[in-house]
């Protein structure tokens, strides 16, 4: 009992310094001051000197408290930098429902980028839902992004409805069961959903696990775990970036 | 190297760090990406197949420290679909140390008793040699009623492969009018996957410092937690698996949470499901047979629908096991080819 007792108190004494490492690990990347006013041509220039850039990024949010404000910036510094689809994901879909939150957000976040003489993007908010998408647009240019809200029912369900169709179509005999491959499922899914894999997830939140988001997408991005999306700065962004830049993918071989 | 190593001496430390973990809760599935074999050949400057034997040493340990902690299910990524791309003297020397591994396993026929080891291979077996497809049988067959600790070796696998198999099953048996499309559910595709008979996967651990799955466990791993570490597989320690179950232990509560609110949708979503198609039905049949207000005869059809259903998916997963155990029955005897 008495041994119980410890063992349990040492298993305290544990997690409490782990709690606080990772509080100290989280204080530089974070700026808790007023937002501040962004360059778009160095933004520009940041993304130059990265060996790769992302085609897609997603944010995965697990955390408890939204702060719109801080992924509209996460949106609009990706968006700057060149990269041409974002998605923010949270698994019970609360991104979603604040839509309009988070564009009334992007429009004030674009507002402290100084852009000078470099372009703008539109940028196309789309929420789905198994009945509609719903497209919103914040600013207006030549050069597009499109920014994806997704929740839980974007992941796995998705995947059943290609399974359900895939179905009917064989039971139609409109297609062979030999069709039915990684490529063509695939092609399938790009299909409904608009957007290729991502490339790099950044999970926000204590804890490190997917959450639902986009099982069969996610094959080869590359995760990246930052302790919270709330008062990030643009600094702790570009550090990530810096970290999926460096990776070497090598595809089995 | 034998599957079962003589089990070192545990130190005082380790046996207190164990029990200090055992406080809290311990993962039961913990899933493994054994990477960095090759890296570490190099490194120590040693051939590339002397890293992968000393990679398969390493499971070996792994599984003892697993048991030992009362982690009962594990399951490793030995060799993906995509590995087939590398050059052929490498493939050939991944085969060889299967075809070695798997024949010792048989020998320790003894220890697989004792321990009451249960040994799955997971993926697409056709893709294999003949007599590794054979020797892999042999295993599975012998140790399937086992139950105390479960290995799954995932093996010409990927998670991508798996869920497109799947998806054909599911379409054969629309096809042949043992399912309906709309019985297609997640619980239903879940139960088509080779892990159908696992437990869901609690931890996931990646070493060598890479921070992607490439291809392993997608579905399964949607509500684990995810731990990368930075050694290379060889180099990996006792001490790393247990800072990996304190990360664990941390997480676990959010994604318990998690899990239970997809199982609430899920179910939610089977209902509204049957719900909708009751209705249509009743639609169809005419409308001298839907009384507005008559709910309780609405409900009792869902009832019904859904007690039909079920009956539809379990005879439909009930042959579809079979036919799997068939194929690895056919693959026996083994003796004469193995010799």
């Amino acid at each position: 009992m008495l041994r119980m007792l410890v063992l349990r108190l040492i298993h305290y004494v544990i997690a409490l310094g782990e709690f606080a490492f990772g509080v100290l690990k989280y204080i530089p990347q974070y700026e808790l001051l007023f937002a501040k006013k962004h360059l778009a041509s160095k933004v520009e220039a940041d993304a130059k000197k990265l060996r790769k850039l992302p085609l897609h990024v997603g944010f995965l949010v697990i955390e408890n408290e939204m702060s719109y404000k801080d992924l509209a910036n996460l949106i609009v510094w990706s968006v700057t930098m060149g990269i041409s689809y974002v998605s923010v994901y949270d698994m019970n879909g609360e991104i979603k429902r604040n839509s309009g939150n988070l564009q009334k957000e992007v429009e004030r976040s674009k507002e402290n980028m100084v852009y000078n003489d470099s372009v703008s993007h539109e940028i196309q908010i789309f929420t789905h839902s198994p009945q509609y998408t719903e497209k919103m647009a914040v600013g207006r240019g030549m050069k597009k992004a499109s920014v994806h809200l997704l929740s839980a029912e974007d992941g796995c369900h998705s995947l059943v409805q290609v399974a359900r169709n895939l179905s009917r179509k064989v039971a139609a005999q409109q297609s062979l069961v030999s069709d039915i491959t990684p490529a063509s499922v695939t092609a399938l899914i790009h299909d409904s959903h608009q957007f290729p894999d991502p490339d790099l997830l950044l999970t926000f939140g204590p804890t490190l696990s997917l959450l639902g988001y986009l099982p069969w997408q996610i094959r080869l991005t590359e995760i990246i775990h930052v302790a919270s999306h709330k008062g990030l700065s643009y600094e702790g962004f570009i550090s990530s970036l810096h970290s999926y830049a460096n990776t070497l993918q090598r595809f089995g071989k | 190297m034998s599957w079962f190593p003589e089990r070192q001496q545990r130190t005082w430390l380790h046996k207190l760090c164990a029990g200090i973990l055992k406080t809290g809760p311990v993962p039961k599935h913990v899933a493994f990406i054994m990477d960095g074999n090759r890296r570490f050949a190099v490194k120590q400057s040693i051939d590339r197949a002397e890293g992968h034997l000393k990679g398969f040493d390493k499971l070996a340990e792994t599984l003892d420290w697993c048991l030992d902690l009362g982690i009962c299910e594990v399951t490793v990524y030995a060799f993906s679909i995509e590995n087939f791309k590398r050059s052929k003297e490498e493939v050939q020397c991944l085969m060889e140390i299967a075809r070695q591994k798997f024949a010792r396993l048989m020998q320790e026929k003894e220890m697989i008793e004792k321990h009451g080891v249960c040994v799955r291979v997971l993926g697409n077996l056709s893709l294999l040699p003949l007599d590794v497809q054979q020797l892999i049988a042999d295993v599975v067959n012998y140790s399937k009623h086992n139950d105390k600790a479960i290995l799954n070796v995932c093996f010409a696998y990927t998670a991508q492969d798996d869920m497109s198999n799947a998806m054909k099953e599911l379409a054969l048996g629309v096809k042949a009018g043992d399912i309906r499309d709309s019985d297609i559910s997640e619980t239903l595709l879940e139960q088509c996957l080779y892990t159908s008979h696992s437990r869901p996967v609690d931890l996931l651990i990646r070493t060598s410092g890479e921070v992607r799955l490439s291809d392993f466990l997608l579905w399964e791993s949607a509500y684990s937690c995810l731990v990368f570490v930075k050694v290379l597989w060889p180099e990996f320690s006792v001490w790393h698996l247990y800072g990996t179950i304190l990360l664990y232990q941390r997480n676990h509560a959010q994604i318990q949470v998690a899990r239970q609110n997809s199982d609430i949708e899920r179910e939610r979503l089977q209902r509204e499901s049957d719900h909708k198609l009751v209705l249509e039905e009743l639609a169809q049949t005419g409308p001298e047979h839907k009384v507005p207000g008559d709910s309780i005869t609405l409900q009792e059809g869902v009832q019904k629908y859904a007690d039909a259903r079920r009956q539809r998916t379990d005879s439909f997963l009930e042959s579809l096991n079979a036919r799997r155990n068939e194929f690895l029955e056919r693959l026996q005897p083994v003796q004469a080819s193995a010799s």
